[in-house]
C-alpha cells in the first residue's frame, strides 16, 4: 500500500492556503465558457443565508427506503473499503446539465429520470495537499423536478468537499453523499458544513466530536424553494482534513494520487 | 405523531372471478381508514399514491435476476418461501412465487452505481424510480418492472448469513407495501426495521407486525375488530383516545364516549369512557 506520508503540518498550512483559494482562484474564463447549459448563473452569497431568489420547486421527493444504510462512521467503512483508493477533493460547480443534454452527453437513461449531471472545477486534493485545476463532471442523485429531502440541487458557485470515489477526469465521477460538505469560503475560518446524514459523526480517540458543539443543525434555502439544504454539523475545515486522513492512514486506506497534478504541473 | 390516513380500497365483486395472475385494475369502491403509527402497532405502509402490489390474491411474482444459488440466489428462494407460506389470523396472507419473468426482478449493483441514483450507502433498495403502476399506484406486473438493488459484491456478501437472509425478505416487503420501521421505534424487533448497524442482530424472519401491515394493504384483512374492552382503547388526551383493533392493532382516533354518570361518594359523581378514562363532577 502507498501513503502519501505528509506531515501534519503540512496538510494545515495547505489547507490554510486553500483557504484563500476558495473562492477568488476560479478561472472566470473558463467557468463563464461552461456556464449556461442550464442557464443557471453563479452564487456568490454566505452559504448560511437563505437564497431570496431559489429557482426550483420540486414537483417530488425521492423515497429511496434502503437497507442497511450505515449507522455510524465505522459503518461506513464497509462502504469505503472496497475501493482501491481514497481521496477528499475541494470542487466548485460550474454549470448544469438539462436532463437531455446530460442524456445525450452520456447515453445514460438515469439522468432522465433519477440523477443530475454538473460541469465542475476540482481545486484541491486534500490528501495530497496539493492545489488541482480539472474540469470533469459530476452526477449527483436527484433531478430538479424530484429531489432527495435536504439535498437540493447545485447551484453554479457552490464550493464543496467530498469524496469523490474512483475519480477520473476524463469520466463521469460521482459523489459518495455521506462524506459530502458544503465550504463557507466567505468566513476567514473556513469551515465545512456536513450535508444530512446526522448519525455518522467524527469523534476522535478521545471520544470527543471534531464538530463545532455550538452549532445547532440549519436549513438554508439554497435553490429550491421547497428543499432547503440541511447542514447538521459545522467542523473546521483544517480539522476534518486531518480527521479523514490520519483515520484513512490508520486503516491503510491507499490514497489516490493519479491526478493531473498541480495547475502549474499541466500547464 | 406522524399520523398517516391509509384508505385501502378493495375491488369490486367482479374481483373474485378475475384469475390470481391477473392485475386488478377493477374500481375501488369500499374505503376503510385506519391509522398506523409504528410507534403504536409496530408496522408501517405506504399511502395509497405510493407503489405497492396491488392485493393478497394476485401472485407476487420474483425472479431471481442476476443471482445464482451460489451466491444471493438461495436467499431470495428462501425469502419467497417464508413470504408465500405466511398465514395471518388463520389463513394465507399472500401469494408470491418464484418466476424467471416475475415482475419483481433482483438485480446486482455495485457501489458506484447505488450512489449515483441515491444520497447515502445502502446493501440494497427497491429501486421504484423507473417502476410502473396502474392508476391505483399498484405495480404493473410486466417482466421486470420493478428492480431489487443488491449491492453483493462489495459489501452484503461478506455480511453475516443473518443480513443476507433479512435483506431478501425486507426488501420483498417494501414491495407489498411496508415502509421501514425506524430505530426510535425499534432498532431489530420487526423485519422492516432498517436501521440496525453493524453491530444489532438484525431480524430474519417476518413478525406477526409485519404480517399485520401486510394484511392491511393487501386486504387481506379488512373487518376491523373493535371491542369496548379497556384492552384495545387507549387513552390519548382528556378528549381523544386511540380504538384499536386487536387482529392488527390499527386504530382509529375516537372522542371518548361516557357512560352514565353515577355516585362516587357523597359529594362527587363519576362517568368513565370504554378507555377507562373517569370523569368527575360534584354531585
Amino acid at each position: 500500500m502507498k501513503h502519501s506520508l505528509i506531515p501534519k503540518y503540512v496538510i494545515i498550512a495547505a489547507v490554510t492556503l486553500s483557504i484563500t483559494a476558495c473562492s477568488s482562484e476560479t478561472v472566470q474564463d473558463e467557468k463563464n465558457d461552461l456556464l449556461g447549459h442550464s442557464g443557471i448563473s453563479a452564487t456568490s452569497h454566505s452559504i448560511l443565508e437563505d437564497n431570496a431568489d431559489p429557482i426550483y420547486v420540486a414537483d417530488s421527493f425521492v423515497d429511496i427506503q434502503a437497507t442497511g444504510t450505515p449507522q455510524s462512521y465505522e459503518d461506513l467503512q464497509d462502504f469505503i473499503k472496497p475501493y482501491e483508493s481514497v481521496n477528499f477533493l475541494k470542487y466548485e460547480i460550474i454549470s448544469q446539465y438539462t436532463p437531455e443534454e446530460a442524456y445525450e452527453f452520456s447515453g445514460d437513461d438515469m439522468f432522465l429520470y433519477g440523477a443530475t449531471l454538473y460541469d465542475i472545477h476540482v481545486t484541491y486534493d486534500y490528501m495530497n495537499s496539493q492545489p488541482l485545476d480539472i474540469y470533469t463532471r459530476l452526477s449527483s442523485a436527484g433531478t430538479p423536478e424530484s429531489q432527495f429531502e435536504g439535498f437540493p440541487p447545485y447551484l453554479p458557485g457552490e464550493v464543496y468537499a467530498c469524496f469523490l470515489p474512483d475519480f477520473d477526469e476524463n469520466q463521469i465521477n460521482y459523489e459518495f453523499s455521506e462524506l459530502l460538505f458544503a465550504i463557507d469560503c466567505i468566513s476567514e475560518d473556513v469551515q465545512a458544513y456536513h450535508l444530512g446524514f446526522e448519525k455518522i459523526n467524527f469523534v476522535d480517540q478521545t471520544g470527543k466530536s471534531i464538530a463545532d458543539s455550538d452549532f445547532s443543525p440549519l436549513s438554508v434555502i439554497t435553490s429550491t424553494r421547497n428543499n432547503p439544504v440541511y447542514y447538521v454539523k459545522k467542523i473546521q475545515s483544517d480539522k476534518l482534513v486531518e480527521y479523514l486522513y490520519n483515520d484513512w492512514l490508520s486503516r491503510d486506506y491507499d490514497f489516490q494520487t493519479s491526478f493531473r497534478k498541480t495547475k502549474e504541473e499541466h500547464e | 405523531m406522524n399520523k398517516i390516513k391509509i384508505l385501502l380500497l378493495f375491488l369490486t365483486a367482479s374481483f373474485c372471478a378475475v384469475s390470481i395472475l391477473s392485475v386488478s385494475s377493477s374500481a375501488h369502491t369500499v374505503s376503510i381508514v385506519v391509522e398506523h403509527d409504528p410507534q403504536y402497532t409496530g408496522w408501517d405502509i405506504y399511502d395509497e399514491s405510493e407503489a405497492h402490489h396491488s392485493n393478497y390474491t394476485t401472485a407476487i411474482t420474483v425472479n431471481k435476476g442476476d443471482f445464482t444459488s451460489a451466491d444471493f440466489g438461495n436467499y431470495i428462494t428462501n425469502a419467497v418461501t417464508q413470504w408465500n407460506n405466511a398465514t395471518f389470523n388463520g389463513t394465507d396472507l399472500l401469494y408470491m412465487k418464484e418466476s424467471s419473468t416475475g415482475y419483481i426482478k433482483f438485480c446486482k449493483k455495485t457501489l458506484a452505481q447505488m450512489q449515483k441514483v441515491n444520497k447515502g450507502n445502502a446493501w440494497a433498495f427497491v429501486y421504484r424510480s423507473k417502476a410502473t403502476t396502474d392508476s391505483n399506484s399498484h405495480y404493473t406486473l410486466n417482466s421486470g418492472n420493478v428492480e431489487i438493488w443488491v449491492n453483493w459484491d462489495d459489501v452484503l456478501s461478506a455480511k453475516a448469513t443473518g443480513c443476507k437472509t433479512h435483506t431478501a425478505l425486507h426488501e420483498l416487503g417494501h414491495v407489498i407495501g411496508l415502509v421501514d420501521i425506524p430505530a426510535s421505534v425499534s432498532p431489530n424487533a420487526y423485519l422492516m426495521c432498517n436501521e440496525f448497524g453493524s453491530y444489532y442482530s438484525v431480524p430474519k424472519e417476518i413478525t406477526i407486525n409485519d404480517k399485520q401491515g401486510a394484511a392491511v394493504i393487501l386486504g387481506q384483512h379488512t373487518n376491523h375488530s373493535f371491542s369496548n374492552s379497556g384492552t384495545w382503547n387507549e387513552k390519548i388526551d382528556n378528549t381523544q383516545h386511540r380504538r384499536i383493533c386487536s387482529v392488527c392493532e390499527g386504530y382509529t382516533i375516537q372522542n371518548h364516549s361516557f357512560g352514565a354518570w353515577s355516585d362516587y361518594g357523597q359529594w362527587l359523581q363519576v362517568r368513565f369512557c370504554c378507555c377507562g378514562y373517569a370523569q368527575y363532577r360534584d354531585k
